[in-house]
């Protein structure tokens, strides 16, 4: 489903990614670990065709396609969706019209009419529920003035009504409390499925305790230096990622 | 200056001849000092502090003339007129419809039949400002009278339509909320045909106690044409006065708002929205003065400029000697859409006491690359980003109207001339 070969990334003059290869297949929860700006968020927007990065060399496929040059719209109608570490607030728009004009874009590129509003209501609350979050939320202004618990639901919302084949979650247990964590990996996890594919980005091991991963990737520097099992994520949890670094640098 | 004001002059000169109430010698002397006004400065010019940003000059070579014929308008596309409100009708600058009588509670009289009893309202010709131009010409308006303890069920609108070339037309009207009275004003500014036109509309409130005042002004004017207006408020104690301001078109707009916080109590919200391409030139100037302690005022003014056009706030806030416990707080948030787009924005204070609470904020920036790119990683385009996080802006402006039907007809022009197509989008 997604196959990056050999990315390499710069932000100015800066290189961030320095040969990145990952295989992705449906079905699948990957797990980047990595430490603070050892690049995991570049390569969640880079997957996601954020602007204010330049590949200089490697290759990004989608379903056997070059991706490189679509627009970030243009991918996430196509099925990739990214769960932000820091959702944007936005004033003057609210979470229900996003929501939907969301869900009509990827309807449109998919050849469909755009939801029937009645559909849309029903869909929207089945989740909200599933996701024990209050239906006023609907009515605010995207993300304004929620608390850090809420914003990472109505991230999970956002993916729960759209559907993705490939899911992002960037940092997603990152500023949540223990029940909001639970509620959040069961969203998450409810959304599993042999078609769907998703890569956890994460600093701690917290989240795959919920969340069990097929592969975890450590991204050091730049670069994937350790790929393994989920008992790779609970050995750094252990050793902490000095103990990984020393590692490589042993046997290289 | 006087030759280049002069055609003006030569107008009043005509103008003057045709006028009964001439008889009047306050009047007379009122426009006298306007013509001495004018024969000195001429029109509020850039070599003025509060005119930097706007030159009137620029109109002393126009030969806009006063209308004298207007053929029959036709009202049928006009919005609003429909609606169950009290309305006023200007046509080129001429009273054209009026409310018949109504009930005693309230009157609404053509200006030039009452000048005795608002004699005393209509204030001296001070510093130059557009008052000595619309003093000049002074004939057509309003005197609305809100009696004491009077709360109007409808609205009163207020359109003003031109539909002539190269003319003139220079409005005053008076609005007199009594004591414990509510009233909601619209004021309609619309052309038909690109015509050019200038016109000055002067508005002078006198809020009695306790009372509520709101006006919501829309100025949709040709794209030729210049407006300035200029609001008066003398605010009593625990009087309310709300002013809603949408600038959608016109070629050059300049709005002067200047309230007068007298009394314990007295409060103002003054909420102001433009959207602006093209070369359009707006110009707000808010002036609160706050008089007396225990006042407070609220300003949010928003602005939005694409193309080459140039958008001005300028925000005085000024609180007298002893006048204690003052609350004022006003923001001006811009964007602008283009590198050739201009905004000039200033907050004023001068404060005079020392038990006040005032704040201030202003801002310019382009549309948040966040904001844009969260959205389009759900799947909306960029062109749609971009209207979604413009019309979000906007809304908070528009939202601050209560009254639904005219809150719904503001938002469709607000969201139409702020669609972006694609080219300009892009």
């Amino acid at each position: 489903m997604l196959e990056i070969k050999d990315l390499h990334v710069k932000v100015g003059e800066k290189p961030i990614l320095k040969g990145i290869n990952i295989q992705v297949q449906p079905g699948e929860i990957h797990a980047i670990m990595g430490p603070n700006g050892s690049g995991k968020s570049t390569l969640g927007n880079i997957i996601s065709g954020r602007g204010g990065y330049e590949i200089t060399d490697g290759t990004i496929y989608f379903e056997g396609k070059d991706i490189h040059e679509d627009l970030p719209e243009q991918r996430a109608r196509n099925g990739i969706f990214l769960a932000f570490q820091y959702p944007v607030e936005i004033p003057g728009v609210t979470n229900i019209y996003m929501l939907k004009a969301a869900l009509n874009a990827k309807r449109r590129a998919q050849g469909l009419d755009e939801i029937d509003a009645m559909d849309f209501i029903t869909l929207v609350k089945d989740k909200l529920k599933a996701l024990k979050m209050d239906e006023s939320l609907l009515y605010r202004d995207i993300n304004s003035g929620f608390s850090g618990g809420e914003k990472k639901r109505n991230e999970i919302l956002q993916m729960a009504i759209l559907e993705p084949k490939l899911a992002i979650l960037d940092e997603t247990d990152s500023g949540l409390d223990i029940d909001a964590l639970r509620t959040v990996s069961d969203g998450i996890n409810a959304l599993r499925s042999p078609k769907r594919a998703m890569i956890l980005v994460t600093h701690y091991q917290r989240l795959l305790d919920y969340i069990k991963p097929d592969f975890v990737h450590v991204l050091s520097k730049g670069k994937i230096i350790k790929s393994g099992d989920h008992s790779l994520a609970l050995e750094l949890e252990k050793s902490g990622y000095e103990w990984i670094n020393d590692e490589t640098t042993q046997s290289s | 200056m006087i030759e280049l004001a002069s055609s003006y002059i030569d107008h009043y000169k005509s103008f003057s001849n045709e006028r009964e109430e001439t008889k009047l010698p306050w009047l007379n002397n009122l426009r006298q000092d306007a013509l001495l006004q004018l024969q000195k400065v001429g029109l509020p010019n850039s070599h003025l502090e509060d005119w930097k940003y706007t030159d009137l000059s620029i109109l002393h070579n126009h030969e806009f003339s006063l209308p004298c014929h207007t053929e029959e308008p036709d009202l049928s596309n006009i919005e609003l007129l429909n609606e169950d409100f009290y309305h006023i009708v200007f046509v080129n600058g001429k009273l054209h419809h009026i409310p018949d009588e109504i009930n005693s509670s309230f009157t609404i009289k053509p200006l030039n039949q009452c000048y005795s009893s608002i004699k005393n309202l209509i204030s001296p010709i001070t510093q130059p400002s557009i008052r000595a131009i619309n003093t000049l010409f002074m004939d057509q308006g309003v005197v609305i009278d809100i009696k004491e303890g009077t709360i109007l069920e409808k609205p009163i609108h207020l359109v003003y339509l031109t539909t002539e070339n190269q003319i003139m037309s220079h409005l005053r009207n008076v609005i007199l909320s009594g004591k414990n009275s509510q009233c909601q004003i619209i004021e309609n500014h619309i052309a038909q045909n690109n015509h050019a036109y200038f016109s000055t509309v002067i508005t002078d409130i006198h809020s009695a106690e306790n009372s509520l005042t709101a006006l919501f002004k829309v100025t949709r004017e040709s794209e030729n044409s210049y407006h300035v207006s200029q609001n008066n408020v003398i605010q009593a104690a625990n009087s309310q006065f709300d002013y809603h301001s949408f600038d959608l078109s016109g070629k050059l707009i300049r709005h002067d708002i200047n309230s007068e916080l007298n009394g314990a109590g007295a409060n103002c919200n003054l909420y102001g929205l433009f959207a602006l391409d093209g070369k359009q030139h707006v110009d707000t100037h808010s002036r609160v003065a706050h008089n007396h302690s225990h006042t407070y005022s609220n300003e949010i003014f928003k602005g939005i400029a694409d193309g080459r056009s140039k958008g001005i706030f300028n925000g005085k806030v000024i609180v007298k000697q002893d006048a204690q416990q003052i609350n004022a707080a006003q923001q001006s948030k811009n964007i602008l859409l283009s590198n050739r787009a201009e905004i000039d924005t200033k907050p004023e204070l001068e404060i005079y006491a020392d038990d006040v609470k005032c704040s201030h904020g202003a801002t310019v920036g382009n549309l948040n690359e966040d904001s844009l790119f969260y959205l389009q990683s759900r799947g909306v385009d960029l062109t749609a980003a971009k209207n979604m996080l413009i019309h979000g802006f906007a809304k908070e402006i528009v939202n601050t109207i209560d009254l639904e039907i005219l809150r719904k007809n503001i938002n469709a022009h607000v969201v139409e001339k702020l669609n972006l197509t694609g080219r300009r989008a892009s």
